[in-house]
């Protein structure tokens, strides 16, 4: 039974509204309490449940009284966006062009596996915060949180763990390839059942976002267009 | 004042946004666009000040126009049964699904603050600061309230 603070925490974490020493504590507190992440996991697919149920309302036509008030203005709109669809169909195209030559990091990350670090950037591109994966036979992958760097780089930190050891990282996305920025592996306590961090990793992490985060983090909404987007 | 272009551009771009926070509050489309229809002529004939930001006055409008609106029908209703007559709903409601039938069966127990919070914070993204000051409410009462609607609407939900 999750206590009312817990239930704001889920509420105030899914939208962005804790600040981002909060928002470490919490996401940290998920990876270790699986009732207080199966709650938020609830809570944050019914909120798209939400979103997608009032957004149903565009399938029903404008109606006629309605669109007469407005009806010359809204020609105009849909020319508008008509042009604008055109420009983001040709700039989906040149990414799109630009990416067959993109390259994995992961060597980076002490892995010597190259099919590990393809997928990790396929991960890192498509996988939304707080769902864990497996990346391959051995490796489960999970992204903590994402968020803009100063410099305006969109990263994101994440964990990749086996039986025996685990990473914890931060790559950030630049010139369409994820570039590892700080990375820390320990070994998991055999009584461990899933990915957690040590007190010192966390350290490190956590002065390299408190120098590194812009504003906010990116909230799960965000993340969506970023993934759509692939992270450019 | 925003010129009369000027500000049927903003209700052109922000029309989408305006349906739906209205389906959020009347829980059915043709009655939705009903409350957008009266918005949309209101604030064509009142105007509104360039200094205002927009959108959160847009749906301030609404809302309030909802309440009004809201009040109306309840006293309609009570003469319509005082009367002893049997009240006429015929309105379409407009799920499209089981799962959504049950999401606008859920909104209609929440109270009304509650429901204003669901469509501006959940659904269009409101921050708490924003959602405040667009209902005059404090930031604090804001977050308390969209968590026990959430817990609320996740509890009615799961019961299905």
């Amino acid at each position: 039974m999750l206590s009312e603070q817990d239930h704001q925490l889920i509420s105030a974490s899914l939208d962005g509204e804790l600040a981002p020493e909060q928002e470490m504590a919490f996401k940290h507190r998920l990876l270790q309490e699986p009732a207080l992440n199966k709650q938020y996991q609830a809570i944050k697919a019914m909120g798209q449940d939400l979103k997608n149920t009032f957004a149903d309302i565009a399938s029903t036509p404008v109606p006629q009284s309605l669109s007469s008030l407005l009806e010359d203005d809204i020609q105009v709109e849909n020319e508008q966006k008509a042009t604008q669809n055109n420009q983001w169909r040709f700039l989906a195209l040149a990414a799109s062009v630009a990416a067959i030559g993109l390259l994995s990091f992961f060597g980076l990350q002490n892995t010597s596996d190259n099919q590990v670090s393809i997928a990790l950037t396929k991960a890192l591109n498509t996988q939304p915060a707080m769902q864990v994966m497996q990346l391959d036979s051995n490796n489960q992958f999970i992204v903590l949180q994402s968020f803009r760097h100063n410099d305006g780089r969109v990263c994101r930190e994440y964990q990749i763990s086996d039986t025996n050891n685990q990473s914890h990282a931060i790559a950030c996305k630049k010139n369409q390839q994820w570039q590892l920025e700080v990375t820390q592996s320990s070994v998991v306590a055999e009584q461990a059942h899933h990915v957690t961090a040590s007190g010192e990793e966390v350290k490190t992490i956590e002065q390299y976002l408190k120098g590194a985060v812009k504003g906010e983090f990116l909230t799960s909404d965000d993340e969506m267009v970023q993934i759509k987007r692939n992270w450019q | 004042m925003l010129g009369t272009a000027q500000l049927k551009t903003l209700l052109i771009d922000e029309l989408p946004r305006m349906r739906r926070f209205a389906y959020s509050l009347t829980g059915n489309k043709p009655d939705a666009d009903d409350l957008v229809q009266s918005l949309v002529e209101k604030l064509l004939r009142k105007g509104i000040k360039k200094d205002i930001p927009a959108v959160p006055w847009f749906l301030k409008v609404c809302k309030n126009l909802w309440i009004d609106e809201a009040r109306a029908s309840q006293s309609r209703l009570k003469l319509a049964q005082s009367s002893a007559q049997e009240p006429t709903i015929t309105k379409e409601l407009g799920p499209e699904n089981d799962q959504m039938a049950q999401i606008l069966k859920a909104m209609e127990q929440l109270g009304d603050e509650q429901r204003q919070l669901v469509g501006l914070v959940i659904v269009e993204g409101f921050s708490y600061a924003e959602a405040a000051h667009t209902l005059d409410i404090p930031v604090g009462t804001v977050m308390s309230r969209v968590a026990r609607a959430r817990t609320k609407l996740a509890q009615l939900l799961a019961e299905h």
